[in-house]
Order: structure tokens, then sequence, then C-alpha cells
């Protein structure tokens, strides 16, 4: 290995412990029934032959994840007895001993190394921070690398709700450094691997599809003849692990059953807890038209069975405005994505490409069906490669991950947690602030935190007097009794305006003109020492 | 700028407390006695349901054998405070008799958040208020960024408040609220005041007491070898009037019978294994056996004195903070936790002596390992120790020019020897014969090295004063 890379190495590692220890430290912490889901599932893919594994109902919570990752429990559930081997017993339901937390959160802790091995990976093959030069590189790296490991919403989804996102996102950021080291094929198998491994990413194939077919299949074949070969190797690629995945169950004939299992839109347009998207802005909206209507018999009010805010996850109608069916939020989650998506054809760079990835996460984020706010971690983690090299997509990472880190707030709702949830928050969203602030130089003043106007600032300031309601006021004043559902509403609504803004400008900033910036920059500051290189080439 | 970094830094210290609190607390299921907890838990119930007089009074409704109230009155005001807010919360909480070992997660978390609002209301603005106004290390940024995290991130204060819970961080924010005003010429008084407060929290803080006393007497009372009656009287005053205030309640009772509850001679030499010289002694010559109570107690106090002897005189001419630590070594009757009280000054020297500070403290959390595991709290000692030690080694790389690499070495393969031991603790069972054998031999272990640090500091100490009479400045 190059010596150059020995602090690279050393600052992951550092990186990955201080996240490991923080994380082994949340153990005994509340954790969702999505860490019963997950039991389930070792117990499930343990007990059962794999023709059984979808058709499997005794729990509630059905395997609803692709073949590869029911593997990847497969292979969990072979470790799993050294621990406790009563998770095992699919028959145990809700079974939590203290061995199992400790197995499970191992598991989970664990599997990030993935993650630290894709950081290191990305350190090697990309340019991660501008040249700054008050502070040296591996300073810059390690803050990258500590930002990472160390992401508060990977933290409170991962650790204490309980999921292994930090290990998809790990394989994400492997793909994408594959992708920077023009090794397209690995990149496209990397990327198949994540999709077998949850769908959710579908959100942003289109972005491989454009950036790989343009990139691998047209520039680089000179005629025809290469350009078929690339196509074909490419698709070979894609699907291997399709194959290796899904081809088992095409075999049983069980393929319809699978995709009923990983598609359920029977339930309904947004999740118990409403992602801050533009979903949650329409149904808001839809209730107050409705409040306004029955009032004053303006417009028509439709009656419905069913309230939205009831908390349960199902179709739910809209009284006023039209109601939203899958085939809408496909449209309009296509059309919304096209802007981008043509940029990436007409200036294919891997910059470009890393943006559209970023947009068209947070397009299916914001127009989807069912989405979870889980799915904001999607364009937070790949921004972040972006945030520490130019000071427009730091400014808007920081407003994302503000927001997206707040909305993700309802998931651990009980009394011990919330300080630890908040003290968290605030602590790495100042980090942030802080880390960034320093590498653009740019400090901040008494309105204003670094990188952000006085107005953004402002609607982070804001955040303090909702944070105190919803997670004290609230139930002190009782208005929980009356209105349950209101704290989740309005940190929905509240973030959602904000991560639309997010979006809005992101698509604004020319990634091009940031660059000559930057290059303007550094030539102004060694104007000296170019001058001298330039004589001696003459 | 700076505000962005505190409030980073304290929202991660809170967090980090939330997450020790979120672990068991001492004595959780273990009837008939419980823990420390349940000591908390009884005040409570006792102050709020008895009258004043009867709060350190054996009684029908107060049995002093179950946890009777055993410091002093503001603790007592503490208590009485938490258990009238407990009782607007839930009766049952606090119900006189009835009460006794409840335990409910509502109940933890409101005991957790009494914990969190002192350190809150009284701990973290000491913390900055040293930051603010160090006058150890003349405004040198690193170095104070040192002192303010070791304050906010020692693990062991956590650990004890938090996890095993107690209300440390109250009588050592005030205490150090109070050696920072006595650097300041303008404030002593304050600082006085101060000091009595946090000497009415715990009477643990007598060990503070000496060179806090030596020091406010050399630095304002004396000029020239003379005393200025002005100050000393106002000083006198001031301790007094303060002890006066705290005491009126119960002085119309009786005074005698509080104080009889805060010494308790009568209960030996140690209690665990501590690792103080007389623990150390002990498996050499059998003490207990060979003198009484009474003659242990006067050679106590004769050794604890005879060993803070030197360093008070050297402080009368110029300050430094290591006579507490004598007072752990040599004192009587010591609980395991009071190993903090040492702690606390050398948490402000961590940034002159970085390597000798961090080991020590390092050292200190060693020594209280056993009761880690008492109270399963193993796991996230494991986890702090491993995350002060990254710190440490960060700090000590910020300050290397400072820092002699013999020492260095020394002190890590000090803590690597010991750690052996700590993990035999854990999974080894001792021998039969010897069913205290890893405790105590942790505790002599980090006593030798408690040892080697007190001569260590009375040598730095006794540099300095002596470099007070020339005008070279030591390059910090």
């Amino acid at each position: 290995m190059d010596i150059r890379n020995y602090y690279k190495v050393i600052v992951v590692t550092l990186s990955f412990t201080i996240g490991a220890i923080v994380k082994l430290a949340l153990l005994p912490c509340y954790h969702s029934t999505d860490f019963e889901v997950h039991r389930n599932w070792l117990a499930l893919t343990h007990s059962l032959p794999l023709n059984q594994w979808y058709y499997e109902n005794r729990s509630e919570w059905t395997l609803d994840y692709p073949p590869l990752f029911a593997h990847f429990e497969y292979g969990l559930s072979k470790l799993a007895p050294y621990f406790d081997s009563e998770m095992l017993d699919i028959n145990n339901l809700n079974y939590a001993s203290g061995k199992t937390k400790l197995f499970q959160r191992l598991t989970v802790i664990g599997s990030e190394i993935i993650l630290a091995i894709a950081i290191f990976s990305l350190l090697k093959s990309m340019q991660i921070g501008r040249k700054n030069h008050d502070i040296p590189m591996p300073i810059i790296q390690l803050l990258f690398a500590l930002s990472l490991l160390n992401n508060f919403g990977l933290m409170l989804v991962d650790n204490m709700h309980f999921q292994y996102n930090g290990f998809l996102l790990g394989i994400l950021l492997l793909s994408i450094s594959c992708m920077y080291q023009n090794q397209y094929l690995m990149s496209a198998i990397w990327f198949s691997t994540l999709l077998n491994l949850k769908h959710i990413f579908l959100y942003i194939a289109p972005a491989y599809i454009v950036y790989l077919f343009y990139a691998f299949c047209i520039r680089q074949s000179s005629n025809w003849k290469r350009f078929i070969v690339n196509l074909i190797a490419l698709g070979i690629a894609t699907i291997v692990p399709f194959i290796l995945s899904f081809g088992p169950f095409i075999l049983m004939n069980q393929l319809p059953q699978v995709l009923s299992r990983l598609f359920p839109f029977k339930r309904g347009l947004c999740h118990a807890y409403w992602a801050p998207n533009v979903w949650a802005i329409y149904n808001v909206l839809d209730k107050g038209l409705a409040t306004i209507g029955r009032y004053t018999r303006l417009f028509q009010v439709r009656s419905t069975s069913v309230s939205m805010t009831s908390g349960l996850v199902q179709d739910i109608e809209h009284q006023v405005l039209p109601s939203i069916t899958p085939a809408i939020t496909f449209i309009l989650t296509i059309v919304f994505m096209m802007p981008s998506l043509i940029r990436l054809f007409r200036c294919c760079s891997k910059r470009t490409f890393l943006e559209t990835i970023i947009l068209c996460a947070l397009t299916s984020f914001l127009f989807g069906w069912h989405v979870h706010e889980k799915a904001i971690l999607i364009s937070i983690i790949p921004l972040s490669l972006l945030a520490f090299d130019s000071r427009e997509h730091a400014r808007y990472f920081l407003l994302l991950s503000t927001f997206g880190g707040f909305s993700l707030f309802p998931l651990i709702f009980t009394g011990p947690e919330s300080m630890v949830k908040i003290g968290l928050f605030i602590g790495y969203t100042t980090f942030l602030f802080y880390a960034l602030g320093e590498i653009h130089g740019d400090h901040g003043s008494t309105f204003n935190l670094p990188l952000l106007n006085r107005l953004e600032t402002f609607s982070i300031v804001l955040l303090i007097p909702l944070c105190v309601y919803v997670e004290c006021l609230h139930t002190i004043l009782h208005i929980d009794r009356i209105l349950p559902f209101l704290p989740l509403l309005l940190i929905s609504i509240y973030c959602s305006f904000f991560i639309v803004y997010c979006w809005i400008r992101l698509h604004t900033i020319e990634a091009h003109r940031e660059d000559e910036l930057t290059a303007v920059e550094s030539t102004v500051k060694f104007s000296g020492q170019l001058n001298k290189k330039e004589k001696k080439k003459n | 700028m700076d505000y962005l970094l505190f409030i980073g830094l304290l929202s991660s210290a809170i967090a980090m407390r939330w997450i020790v609190a979120r672990y068991p607390y001492s004595g959780y299921n273990k009837p008939p006695m419980f823990g420390d907890f349940e000591a908390q838990r009884h005040w409570m119930e006792v102050t709020v349901n008895l009258p004043i007089n009867e709060w350190y009074q054996n009684s029908s409704s107060n049995n002093l054998t179950y946890w009777g109230l055993d410091y002093p009155l503001l603790t007592a005001y503490h208590a009485y405070i938490c258990g009238w807010i407990s009782n607007k919360i839930n009766p049952t909480w606090c119900a006189l008799k009835e009460s006794h070992g409840h335990e409910s997660s509502s109940h933890k978390l409101f005991m957790r958040y009494t914990v969190f609002i002192a350190d809150l209301l009284i701990y973290y603005p000491a913390v900055f208020y040293v930051y603010r106004s160090d006058v150890l290390n003349k405004n040198v940024a690193t170095k104070k960024l040192t002192v303010l995290l070791t304050n906010l991130f020692y693990p062991l204060l956590i650990l004890i408040d938090h996890g095993h819970f107690q209300y440390n961080s109250i009588s050592l924010g005030l205490a150090l609220i109070a050696f920072v005003m006595a650097t300041q010429s303008n404030s002593f008084l304050t600082s006085a005041f101060f000091f009595t407060l946090s000497l009415n929290y715990k009477q643990m803080e007598l060990y503070h007491a000496v060179p806090i006393f030596v020091y406010l007497l050399s630095a304002y009372c004396f000029e020239q070898r003379k005393i200025k009656l002005k100050a000393f009287l106002s000083l006198g005053t001031i301790v007094i009037l303060t002890f006066f205030i705290i005491w009126v309640p119960v002085l119309q009772h009786d005074p005698i019978a509080v104080l009889k509850r805060l010494f308790p001679f009568e209960r030996g030499l140690y209690e665990d294994k501590v690792a103080n010289f007389w623990c150390t002694i002990n498996l050499v010559v059998k003490l207990r056996s060979k003198f009484t109570h009474e003659a242990l107690a006067k050679i106590c106090l004769l050794t604890t004195s005879l060993s803070i002897l030197p360093s008070c005189l050297m402080l009368f001419r110029r300050p430094t903070f290591n006579v507490s630590l004598c007072f752990y070594l040599f004192s009587f009757q010591v609980h395991e936790k009071t190993i903090l009280l040492p702690c606390l000054p050398l948490m402000l020297l961590t940034a002159t002596y970085p390597i000798e500070c961090f080991s020590f403290l390092q050292f200190s959390m060693i020594s209280v390992f056993p009761l880690m595991i008492k109270d399963d709290l193993v796991l996230i000692f494991w986890l702090t120790f491993i995350g002060f030690s990254i710190l440490a080694l960060q700090r000590i790389y910020v300050h290397l020019n400072q820092v002699s690499l013999f020492q260095l070495f020394f002190s890590i393969l000090c803590i690597t020897a010991t750690l052996p031991l700590l993990i035999a603790a854990i999974y080894i069972q001792p021998p039969s014969r010897y069913p205290d054998l890893w405790v105590v031999l942790i505790s002599v272990c980090s006593c030798i090295y408690f040892l080697i640090i007190l001569v260590q500091f009375h040598i730095y100490q006794f540099k300095e004063t002596t470099f007070k009479q020339n005008p070279i400045k030591k390059t910090n």
C-alpha cells in the first residue's frame, strides 16, 4: 500500500472506534418493533427452508426485504447460537433477552465495518474536502469520517430504533467510490447487490442507469461493436446479483408472492408517522380546506370513514382535494426527476452523477408512495460527500441534515431516551456547523450560523421552541388528550417546508461554476508559485 | 463562533450523562438494603414526611440503621425539595415507610432528572466559570480547552452520579467555584461562602478545607508576616454566618446528634477494600487486631496531618492542590468514591501536567472498578474508559512539548499492567481462601500509583515554590 494511505487507515479506524464506543453505549436504549422484525427474520431464515421464507406469516412482521437480505439474516443466524439460541425459535414471538439484544446490536455495529471500508475507499478515490490552507488535509478527512460514522440520523435509526442502514449505505458508498475509480462494472455489481438487499434504493436507480449507460457504454466505446460489448457486459454485471437472489424463487414459481411482499401498495399514501414530504403538506392542506369548507360551505366536503391523523397504516381518502393513487405519485416522481436526469445526460461528470443521486433520492422522498421518514438518509449521506468540498452543497447539507435529523425525533419517544436524542442531535449538528464553517472559512456571526443566511438561521432556531413543545409542553399542558398527533404533524409539516426548499435549491447549484471558483481561488492564492511553474515551462 | 463549540460540547456532555443514566443504578433489585439510590430516595421520604428535628434522630418512624441521613444539612434540604416535587408527581414514591425499596421506571426517570437538573444548575455553570476565568493557564486557548474537556467528560464523575447514583456534582461544583474564586483577589469572600456551602453539602469536602483555608489565610490575611485584621475578621464572619444560617433549624434542637451522624468514628478504618494507604498496609500488618478503635483513629489523624504538613507549608507560600490526595490516602473511613475529591483539583491541572493528571484520572477509574462490577456498570465503564483514553491521548498530543516521554511510557505501562487484573476480576473466580483477591490487588496497585503521583506532586510543588523567588517564569 502507498505510504500516504496509512494515515487514512488511522483516520477511519479512529472514527470507527469513536462511533463504536457511542453506539455500544446505546445498547440498553429503547428499540422499536423493528428489533422484533429482525429477530423474527433471524428465526425464520434459520428454521424454515427457502421455499417458505416468503409464505411464513406466524408473526405479523413478515419478510419484506429482498432475498439477499434474507440470506444476510441467515448468515447472522449461524452466529446467534453463540449468544442465545432461544431467539432462533420461530414461535418465540417478542423475545428480547439481554443476550439477544447484545447480539442484535452487535450485528448492527459490526456490519458498519462495511461503511468504514467504504469511507476508506472514498478517501483514496475522490477528493474529499477542498484545499483549505488553514486546516491540514488529514484533519478534514477525519472530520469527514467522523461525520459519517457518527451520523446522528444513522445512530438514531440503526442503533436506537434498530435497522441496518449503515451497512446498506456503506455498500452504496462503495459503489460510488468504484465509480470514481472508473470501475464501472464493479460499481454496477455493488449497486445491484444493494438493490437486492433493500429495494428502497430503487429511488436512485435512474441516476445509475443514465450515468452507466452514458459514461460506460457511449463514452467509452469508439465504434458500434465496442458499444454492444460494453452494453452486454453491463447487463450481465447488473443481472448476476438479481439471478443469485431471485433465481431460486423464480424456479419455485414464487416470484409473484415475493413481489407482493416487497411492494405492499395496499399500505397508505403516508406512513403512520407522516414523513416530511409533499404529501404531508397536501394532507394538511386538505384538512384545512375541509374545515373551512364545512363552516363556509364554499365547496363540497366528502365525508370519509377513516381519519388521516388516526395513525393507522391504511388507505386514506382526502376530503376536498383529489385523492392520490400510487400511479400519480409514480408519475410525479418520474416527472420531477427528469430535470436532474437530463442535466446528467448533458454534462456527464462524476460530480453531476453524485448530485443526481442526491436529487433522485430527495425527489422520491418528497413524492413517493408510503415513504418512511428514514428514507431521508439516502440523500443526506451522499450529500455529505460533496459538503466538505463545495460551499453551496455544504449549506444545503447542513439544512437538510438538521431538518432531516429533527424529523426523525418521533421515532424515539420514550422518557429516558428523549434527552439522549436531543443531546446527540444538538451535539452532532453543532459539530457539523463548526467543522464545515471552519473548512469553508465562514465563522458565522451573532445572527448567522456559519454558511447560512439570516432566514435559514432563524428557521433553525425556531426548532428549539418546537422541540420544547413536542417533548414536554404537549404532555404537561394535556393537549395530548385532545390532539394526540399534533406534535408529529407539526414536526413533519415544519421540516417538509425546508426539505422542499433544499430540494429546489439543490437543483439550482451549478456544479461547474463552483469548481471554477475553487480553481480561481487557489490560483489567486498560489499565483506566485504558479507563475514560477509557468516560467519554468516556458 | 465559540458559542457553537460550547453548545456542542455541553450537549454532548449531557447526552453522555443520559446514556449512562440508561444503565442500572446501585442496588437495583437487591433487597433488603438496596443501594445508594435507595438511600437518596429514603432521605427524600424522611425529610418530606418528618419535622426537621427528627431528621437525624432515631425514632419509630425514622430507623437510622436503614440508610439514616448522614450528610450535612444542605443535602437534607436538597432531599426535601426533591421529595416535595416527587410528592406532587406521585405520592407513592415517597410514602413514609411504605415506599422502602420502591422501584419503577418512572421513578428512576424522575431521580435521574433530579441529578440532571442539579448538574445544570451548579456543575455546568461552575465548569464554564472555570473556563472563563482560568488563571492557571494564562489564557492559552488549547490549555483552557483541555481543562474544559476534562471537566465535562471525566467519566468517573458521570458514572458515579448518573450510573451509581449520587449528587457529587453539587458539592464538587461548589468547590470548583470556590477554588477559582480563591485565585482572584477581589472575590475571596465569595470563595469562602461557596466553599462553606460545599462543605455543608458533603462533609467529605473537609479534604479540601485544609488547603483552601491555608491558602485564603496566606493570600489575603497575611501581608509581610503581619495579620490583616479586617480581612481575617470578614473571612471569619462570612464562614460563621453561612454556617449559622444553614444550621439554624437544628441549633434549636440537638446539633450534637447531627454531628455524631456526620462523623461516625465507630465505623472503623475502612469499609470496603479501598485504594488507600491503610488498606495496603493491612496486607502486611493486621492493624485492626493490634490496636483499638480510638488508637487507630488517633494514628490516622496524626499520619494525615503529618503527611499534609509539608505541602501545607509550601502552600502557605504558593498554592497548588495536592493536599486532598494526602487525605484520601491516609484518612480514616474512606469510601472508594472519595477519590473524586483529589480528582477535582487534578482536573484543573490537566493542562499543566497532562500526563500525570490524565493517568491519575485513569487510575482513579480503575480503583473504583470493583464498585462498577457490583453495580453492573462494567460495559459502560469500559466504553467510557476507552473513550477517555482517546481524549487523554489527543490532549497529550496537543501539549506534546511540555511532556516527558519517559513519564508517558511509564504511565501507559502502569495502566496496561493493571488492565489484566480488571479482566481477571470479571472472569476469573478468585481462590476460595482469598475471596477478595482481585479487589485487594486492584486497590494495592492504584494505591502505589497514587503514592508515586503524590510524591511527584510534592516535588512539583516544591519546585514551584523555589521558582517563585526567582523572576524566571516556568515555561508551561
